[in-house]
């Protein structure tokens, strides 16, 4: 018992923080190295992105696959787990049905793709539309995530996967019947300040 | 009682127990020579397990290989690499205007011709460098004018272009491999045909310097 207390006791250990990064910092995320840019909020049609009467919030990044493999842009978007503009959520890390969430694509000579290849690295743009009339935020931050490459348990094959933590049950997974409750792990918390450019 | 007892035929008479033969002891030469032997298998059962398949190895397709315009077939298509070009953009001409697009370093164009001896076939193409990354084709030239976009018919040729945005480095020792797209849960045993177009460092940086400035297609 008394090595018990000594260790902190029989609870679970507090969770590591994830690292506070700002702007120009790179993270690795396992499956690709992400520097954080910048954060606009812009009208659409630079770089062939969004349609010029309506207004987005993009975040730029430099995203290099480290990877084996091509993959598509799109992965950032559950790489880049949640995002929230002045601290309110707006993309989660459970998304509701309601948004289809942000448009990610990777910009080059002024049009958007779609494919990140190994070990090329490629500008991403993350983008998110804004409500007509709706303030632009002041700072983004961002929590990324980490991918691992994970053994299948049942068929000891092997493919990239997020990593995800057990989180404690809440009272609305007890209601749904629920025995485990699965959050992605997150690895840094990058905060942006976010630019307003006019046209 | 007579007639029962001379049914059941008498049971043969028992031959008398033979004495045991006395028992040979076996040399010790022999019982030293069968327990090397013994040990050799079991160290020989052992080393063959380093040659057991991986999970992942085993799921992995079954991989034809050859060079430039060599017919390579499988039991599910046939392939034949007939070009390989690299340009710096790509003209895709269609019926109404043309499309370019710019490589981020350099496309590496390759044209093959695929058969398939059965069914109508749609074959997808991927690059593995030399040092093993694999690249899809790039999204930036239209897929219309990729033979990855067309039906491969039974009993007819079919040639087109496959287009790869490639780091320059990596030019060197790649091969391109066309297969069926995969299916959503994987099948065994698929086959796929590996083109080697044969690029040594020398001949890589000879073609991709000499790349063109536009390749055209149509779309």
């Amino acid at each position: 018992m008394g090595v018990g207390a000594a260790f902190g006791g029989l609870e679970d250990a507090p969770k590591e923080k994830p690292e506070q990064l700002g702007k120009g910092a790179e993270v690795d995320q396992g499956r690709m190295t992400t520097l954080f840019e910048d954060a606009v909020v812009r009208p659409g049609g630079k770089d062939g992105l969004g349609i010029s009467d309506k207004r987005y919030l993009q975040i730029t990044m430099k995203v290099t696959n480290t990877s084996e493999a091509t993959f598509i842009a799109e992965m950032m978007n559950s790489a880049l787990v949640a995002v929230r503009a002045d601290g309110k959520p707006i993309k989660e890390a459970r998304p509701s049905a309601t948004t289809l969430g942000p448009r990610v694509v990777t910009i080059s000579g002024g049009h958007t793709y779609g494919q990140l290849h190994p070990g090329v690295p490629a500008t991403v743009v993350m983008a998110f539309e804004l409500q007509a009339g709706q303030q632009a935020p002041k700072r983004v931050e961002i929590d990324a995530g980490t991918y691992e490459w994970h053994e299948s348990f049942t068929y000891r094959t092997h493919y990239w996967e997020r990593v995800e933590e057990q989180e404690p049950l809440t009272a609305e997974d007890r209601k749904k019947g629920a025995t485990a409750s699965y959050t992605p792990k997150i690895i840094a918390q990058v905060d942006l300040p976010v630019r307003v450019e006019e046209v | 009682m007579g007639a029962s007892r001379s049914l059941v035929p008498d049971a043969p008479p028992t031959a008398p127990a033979r004495p045991e033969p006395p028992r040979r002891r076996v040399p010790l030469w022999r019982r030293t020579v069968s327990a090397v032997v013994g040990l050799a298998l079991v160290c020989a059962a052992v080393y063959v397990q380093t040659y057991v398949l991986t999970v992942d190895q085993r799921r992995a397709p079954l991989t034809v290989s050859g060079g430039m315009h060599q017919e390579l077939r499988t039991s599910h298509f046939s392939a034949r690499l007939e070009r390989v070009e690299f340009a710096r953009s790509v003209r895709v001409k269609k019926q109404y205007g043309t499309e370019e697009a710019t490589a981020d370093q350099v496309f590496l164009i390759a044209k093959v011709g695929l058969t398939s001896p059965r069914r109508p076939l749609r074959i997808t193409a991927h690059v593995i460098t030399a040092d093993g990354l694999r690249f899809e084709p790039t999204d930036r030239v239209d897929a219309g004018a990729t033979l990855g976009d067309k039906w491969i018919q039974p009993a007819w040729w079919r040639s087109g272009f496959y287009f790869f945005d490639l780091p320059v480095d990596k030019v060197a020792g790649a091969r391109v491999v066309v297969a069926e797209p995969a299916t959503l849960f994987g099948t065994d045993y698929m086959p796929e045909i590996a083109l080697d177009p044969g690029l040594d460092q020398a001949k890589a940086r000879q073609l991709t310097d000499a790349a063109k400035d536009v390749y055209e297609v149509s779309g």
